[in-house]
């Protein structure tokens, strides 16, 4: 027995606890089945008890121990933890539900849902019992404010990808990240109901009927992106789309400014460097492609705008909803398309992908490096909003950099060896890491699904939204040996 | 202001040298008896009185040394003024195409990317065929010379972390240059000579077995034939692979061979990185085109071999059916090719290098999470990689994910499809010439390109070629400031 061993009962007491209230959760679509008069309930609490069971005695066995800080180890399983057994309970309605979904696609579909990927293997959408369809919206929705949780409290303290430049920012945790982290949850929580509620006040508004309205509600607050029909936002072409990118757009933006506009300071909101880039390129991009079809394409106006503005916040901020084949608008959308979803939204939301604060770092490193060209003599610092850029967080930015690029390649060629075609293997890596939903091509383009994939590339899609979720490297510093020795 | 008139003076010079080397493809042709061989004469009168004429009115500059900047616009001077002149031949005699047509063949053959237009190459008079070997083998021998002598003084794509290695030539870029490039030049000269003597006596005939010769050792990949090395099954490929990763090395290595130095290159580690990678790329292809379908191991072998060496080196050459044999090998490709080579050598891409640099800034980054208060240099062949390297390293790859990006996106917007417009951004900028997707089905050359397209990808290649930021560093307004 060594000195010292990993000590994983706050762990265990943690993943317990979330998941009995997972459970609990469960009986919330078991009252929508009810109240439809549909007997698919019983799933629903099948799936609650059991879950509820486990995650009762997990976090009982393990109360004993859990102190209120963490150690680094802790926290970098804690956060991998969550989202690795999650999935496994939220999997289970798909398993006992009408869905009567194998393993793998139930697995699937709870990552894609906890992830707020959004990419879903089941069609026909529209014949699934209304507690399923509930069921998988609020996966998202939790999803998206864990993973708030998650880049406000944890990231930072674990200073990986450049989010410690987020760490002095309001939430300093100083090594105790589970009081804070359940502060935070809880102010954040307020912002992030409020913002639901808005959207499905306004999607009943422009004509949704209310369950439609929670629904989609749940999901692009979270940008997620599953929908209650197969056809997506296809159905509610006009002023639903309008709604949506609003939403989309606001639920991109870091929502720690939320809470200091409740608290009554506006200012830091209107002074972020972050969101102001992100809404300048969102803003570029619509205008490109409005332009593009216009021009190239003679398409009317008004539908070129409301459908340029829809799709690119859909894949800019990771949703995935479709509203039209965006694959069909010509050849240019289609690759801008697979760019735009690199981008994706703002650090401290509930977008995935590189995020802009990322970009707006390399830029400013970039913009130094120039400057040293041109006057070799020259001590040039990058900034980023007025702060000067240290070494150690430029080298981490630039390994999720490296990281990033790395995934895709492994997954891209893994998706390759299972068989599938170019565009699927390249753009499915991409909709996979950066949490967006629909790729590229016929088999899981905007008008497709996954359902028709083989098993191991399911399998790879599924760690490859999970390991996309995380940020990359916190999943990838537990791979290490060195992370397990003490 | 910049003084213009060195800059002027240098790719005068060059123009005129050049234009006396289209001597060679028309006394071929002339000794041929093919009449084509005047075009190639008038070509090369225009071509050196145009570059005598630009040094000798610049020649009155006073200063013997340059400014970094005059380096940048020296750079993309020749890079630029070069591929113009070198396609006169081919618009005023055979294959008489457009203009720009031409030129896309000339950029093409210089930046060592050997993407064609020309359909039916076999027609072409040899004395064509023989200037496209030269125009490949003379960008290879530019490139390793820019890239061992200006790149690391511009500071640019961290090459400035081998200035160390005797070739810190700041402020006196000329003088040392000389010297450096007469040993580089010989070196290069042998490499060639034994490539071809190697391929003439492997069975090619001799004519073919010289431009092979050129367009290998310079990673450029311009064949003679249309089918590339599709027809030259076996012991050729094995002999073109081993001459493809030569070609491919760090060229300051060989001149330090040269100086009785081989610990370096064989201590290199980014020379091993680069085998092991391909290496690994190789077996897992040729495993997998083997298991899944009818194919004998060893041609699998070959095949991944042989095209996966091609793209990474950024040759190339094409052989047997490897794009049919599904999405992996090429994804494979696709990844290998964004990587590239080694840097210092005739291949760009991303380069091993750089690549090396990531993974251990990764480490690094990674060694920090678990004890934040150490701190862990990035380290590269034992030495820590000093901040300077590492800002223009993080420069380059971003600059090249930006290249990457923009070019394909207004590729497509030219009406190509997806995936041919997503592989001929990559294989301009790369400087790959390997050619893929729907869009090139038909002749396996890019004529069918629009002139937008064409101009795209020359624009590509040039700056693939000069690490990006040269061209990127001379749009900017400040460069033009004092």
């Amino acid at each position: 027995m060594p000195e010292r061993m990993l000590d994983m009962r706050p762990i265990g007491y943690v993943i317990g606890l979330l998941s009995a209230v997972l459970g609990a959760t469960m009986f919330l679509p078991a009252m929508v089945d009810f109240a439809y008069d549909n007997d698919h309930w019983s799933a629903f609490v099948e799936s609650a008890i059991i879950t509820c069971t486990f995650g009762g005695l997990l976090a009982l066995s393990c109360a004993n121990g859990v102190g209120s800080r963490l150690t680094l180890q802790q926290t970098f399983l804690l956060a991998t933890g969550v989202w690795v057994v999650l999935p496994l309970f939220g999997a289970l309605p798909f398993l006992f539900g009408a869905t009567e979904a194998r393993g793998v696609d139930a697995i699937f579909e709870a990552i894609s849902g906890l992830t707020t990927t959004g990419a879903t293997v089941f069609a026909g959408l529209e014949h699934l019992p209304p507690g399923l369809l509930f069921w998988r919206s609020m996966l998202q929705w939790f999803g998206g404010i864990g993973i708030i949780v998650v880049a406000m409290v944890f990231l930072p303290e674990l200073r990986v990808g450049g989010m410690q430049l987020f760490r002095s920012e309001a939430f300093d945790t100083g090594g105790k990240v589970l009081p804070r982290a359940t502060q935070i949850a809880a102010r954040i929580g307020i912002a992030y109901v409020i913002l639901t509620i808005m959207c499905i006040i306004a999607y009943v508004m422009v004509g949704m009927t209310g369950f439609e309205a929670v629904n989609h509600a749940l999901t692009t607050i979270s940008t997620g992106g599953f929908s209650t029909s197969d056809a997506s936002f296809g159905v509610y072409q006009g002023s639903p789309e309008y709604v949506a990118s609003v939403f989309m757009v606001l639920a991109s933006l870091p929502f720690v400014r939320y809470v200091q506009i409740m608290a009554g300071s506006t200012r830091p909101f209107l002074r972020d460097s972050q969101v102001r880039a992100f809404l300048w390129v969102v803003f570029t991009l619509v205008l490109v492609i409005l332009a593009y079809r216009v021009i190239a394409n003679g398409d009317h106006a008004e539908h070129a705008f409301r459908e340029a503005l829809f799709n690119v916040t859909s894949i800019i901020t990771g949703t995935g909803y479709a509203s039209v084949d965006y694959q069909l608008w010509g050849a240019f959308p289609i690759v801008l398309f697979f760019f735009i979803g690199l981008i994706g939204g703002c650090a401290g939301s509930t977008c995935c992908s590189v995020k802009i604060f990322r970009y707006q770092l390399l830029i400013a490193a970039v913009s130094a490096q120039i400057r040293r060209i041109h006057s070799p003599n020259g001590v040039f610092t990058p900034r980023y909003e007025g702060r000067a850029v240290t070494d150690e967080l430029l080298s981490s930015v630039m390994a999720f950099f490296g990281v990033f690029i790395l995934s895709l390649g492994v997954i891209s060629v893994a998706l390759g060896m299972t068989g599938l075609d170019f565009v699927t293997s390249v753009s499915g890596a991409a909709t996979a890491i950066a949490n967006i939903g629909p790729g590229l091509g016929e088999i899981i383009g905007p008008a497709g699904n996954f359902a028709a994939l083989n098993d191991p590339a399911k399998w790879i899609l599924s760690v490859a939204m999970l390991f996309g979720r995380l940020e990359l490297m916190v999943v990838l510093v537990i791979f290490l040996p060195r992370f397990w020795r003490l | 202001m910049v003084d213009l008139r060195p800059v002027g003076y240098v790719i005068g010079l060059v123009i005129a040298v050049f234009g006396l080397t289209m001597t060679i493809p028309m006394l071929t042709d002339l000794f041929l008896g093919d009449a084509n061989g005047y075009a190639f004469a008038e070509a090369s009168i225009l071509t050196t009185l145009s570059g005598a004429v630009t040094a000798l009115s610049c020649q009155n500059h006073k200063s013997r040394s340059m400014t970094v900047r005059q380096g940048f616009l020296l750079t993309i001077g020749i890079w630029l003024a070069v591929p113009f002149f070198a396609a006169l031949p081919l618009v005023i005699g055979a294959p008489d195409v457009r203009l720009i047509d031409a030129y896309f063949e000339a950029v093409s053959g210089i930046t060592t990317t050997g993407a064609s237009v020309f359909v039916n190459v076999e027609d072409l008079p040899a004395g064509v065929n023989l200037w496209r070997g030269m125009l490949n083998w003379l960008g290879g021998l530019g490139i390793a010379f820019i890239a061992m002598i200006f790149l690391p003084v511009m500071r640019l794509g961290g090459m400035q972390f081998f200035r160390s290695e005797g070739f810190d030539t700041f402020g006196k870029v000329l003088p040392r240059a000389t010297d450096i490039a007469r040993q580089l030049f010989f070196v290069y000269l042998a490499l060639t000579l034994i490539c071809i003597a190697s391929f003439a006596l492997l069975g090619m005939p001799v004519f073919e077995a010289i431009l092979h010769g050129l367009s290998t050792t310079s990673t450029g990949g311009f064949s003679p034939r249309s089918a590339s090395f599709t027809g030259y099954s076996g012991i050729i490929e094995y002999a073109a692979v081993v001459f493809m990763l030569l070609g491919s090395f760090p060229y300051i290595r060989y001149v330090q061979l040269v100086r009785g130095k081989a610990r370096p290159l064989l201590r290199d580690p980014q020379i091993w990185a680069y085998l092991s990678w391909v290496g690994t790329a190789v077996l897992a292809v040729a495993l997998w085109r083997a298991l899944t379908s009818e194919q004998a191991f060893e041609p699998a072998f070959r095949g991944a071999l042989f095209n996966l060496v091609s793209i990474m080196s950024s040759t190339g050459f094409a052989t047997g059916d490897f794009t049919t044999w599904g999405a992996f090998g090429m994804i494979v490709a696709m990844w290998l090719g964004i990587i590239g080579a080694c840097s210092g050598s005739s291949a760009a891409g991303m380069s091993v290098f750089r690549v090396q640099v990531m993974l251990s800034a990764l480490g690094s980054a990674i060694r920090g999470v678990h004890e934040p208060h150490r701190v862990a240099p990035v380290r590269y062949a034992g030495r820590p990689v000093d901040n300077d390297t590492m800002d223009a390293i993080v420069l380059y790859l971003g600059a090249f994910i930006l290249t990457f990006g923009l070019i394909s996106v207004l590729l497509q917007q030219t009406g190509l499809d997806f995936v041919t417009a997503i592989f001929a951004a990559w294989t301009s900028i790369g400087n790959i010439g390997y050619s893929y997707g729907p869009g090139l089905a038909e002749t396996g050359t890019f004529i069918g390109f629009s002139d937008t397209a064409k101009l795209l990808m020359i624009l590509a290649m040039v700056m693939g070629r000069l690490s990006l930021l040269a061209v990127l560093v001379v749009v900017l307004p400040r460069f033009w400031r004092d």
